[in-house]
């Protein structure tokens, strides 16, 4: 246990070391009914996900009708799993906003989406934004995730993070508006980034 | 001193919106052996008690040996837990290194010892300094104790807290080497703190 309180790479500092879940754990309390609402697992700890806000909602169905566009029906996954390979001491078992995957949804009957098999990962953050930008974008990069975009709701937006390496990710680009974002897997396809946030609330 | 030691904050990132436990789902957790290892629930945190090194697991028994002498072996238990107040039950349950009834312990058949009858809480503090000096000071304070002592292994002292309130402990005071501590209970009774801790040279 002191080797794990003397963990320094990872941002979940502790001021008090807190027990560490893991995935079998994790998936046990799960199958008992222990966790009622949404959580995932980072780093060991079971994460409260945030209630979905009118902005986030909206962002999530339009950036799911682009990649259905994109990379085709049956090739985007909503909220669900995907593995992230088992590091000792602080396993992860996010669930991503999105994930637009190279083969279609009938492929993954048994098991979850890995690196591999994810073309881009997008996390909409408006209160999750320094996690989302934080532990979960290196630890994202750890797992090879190639193509990994934050929508960060307050700066409007698209932090693209490409070239994952044990250390986080290589190259962190901010998108703001007037902006085209294309994904790596698929370069002819474009978003902008204002499309992503209207200048005008009508409200 | 016990104000130089700084307890941090919550860290900004993940870790604010990690699951807090309550105090029934906690025995859950234990009793249907998902949660297997030695543990305290901490403000709905489940911290893992740390192993216990030998100066923690020696000075636990010079600290344990001497309050038996005092009170009797009957008044004095180690790491089980008490209950605290009414407030912070809910998502708190504590097990202090040592704690000294106000009955003995057969006394105590239907649960934990009230809040009222611990006469004095100890914990045995090396890594967990933090917890002890933050947390556990805090809670122990709501809950009325009137003497709590942290045995800080390193640096061979004991700090003294009394006078309890509901924002915690008003008199802190930390006592080292050939200097006496007194038990507010047992006023006649006086040790040198230095014996309470293993010898110098046993430690690293």
């Amino acid at each position: 246990m002191p080797a794990l309180l003397e963990r320094e790479s990872s941002a979940v500092e502790r001021s008090i070391a807190r027990k560490l879940w893991t995935i079998d754990e994790y998936e046990r309390l799960s199958d008992l009914g222990f966790l009622e609402g949404s959580y995932e697992l980072i780093e060991g700890e079971i994460i409260e996900k945030m209630g979905q806000n009118r902005t986030h909602i909206n962002l999530i169905m339009f950036l799911t009708q682009w990649l259905l566009d994109v990379f085709g029906r049956d090739h985007v996954q909503a909220q669900g799993p995907v593995v992230i390979t088992r590091e000792t001491g602080k396993e992860s078992k996010p669930e991503p906003d999105l994930a637009a995957l190279n083969a279609p949804l009938s492929h993954y009957t048994k098991r979850n989406p890995s690196a591999a098999d994810v073309a881009l990962l997008i996390e909409v953050s408006d209160t999750t934004r320094e996690s989302d930008l934080g532990t979960k974008a290196d630890m994202y990069a750890r797992a090879g995730f190639a193509d990994y975009w934050v929508i960060d709701v307050q700066a409007e937006q698209i932090v693209v993070h490409r070239d994952p390496t044990a250390k986080g990710y290589g190259i962190v680009t901010h998108y703001a508006a007037n902006h085209d974002v294309s994904p790596l897997a698929k370069p002819d396809a474009k978003i902008a980034v204002a499309a992503l946030f209207p200048a005008d609330d009508p409200e | 001193m016990p104000a130089a030691v700084a307890v941090l904050d919550e860290p900004l990132d993940l870790g604010k919106d990690r699951i807090r436990w309550t105090r029934t789902r906690y025995h859950q957790l234990i009793d249907m052996d998902i949660v297997t290892e030695r543990t305290e629930l901490l403000d709905g945190d489940i911290i893992p008690k740390m192993p216990q090194n030998p100066p923690h697991r020696i000075t636990l028994y010079f600290v344990s040996a001497w309050l038996e002498t005092v009170f009797g072996r009957a008044f004095v238990q180690q790491q089980q837990s008490v209950e605290l107040s009414d407030e912070d039950s809910e998502i708190n349950e504590p097990e202090p290194d040592i704690s000294v009834l106000a009955k003995p312990i057969p006394s105590y058949q239907s649960g934990n010892p009230p809040p009222d009858e611990i006469v004095l809480a100890v914990e045995i503090s090396d890594t967990t300094i933090h917890k002890d000096v933050g947390k556990k000071a805090r809670l122990y304070s709501r809950a009325g104790f009137p003497e709590y002592w942290i045995a800080d292994v390193n640096k061979r002292q004991i700090i003294v807290h009394r006078e309890p309130t509901d924002n915690g402990y008003t008199s802190i005071v930390s006592y080292s080497g050939e200097e006496e501590i007194v038990l507010l209970a047992k006023p006649e009774a006086k040790i040198a703190v230095s014996a309470l801790f293993p010898a110098d040279d046993a430690q690293d």
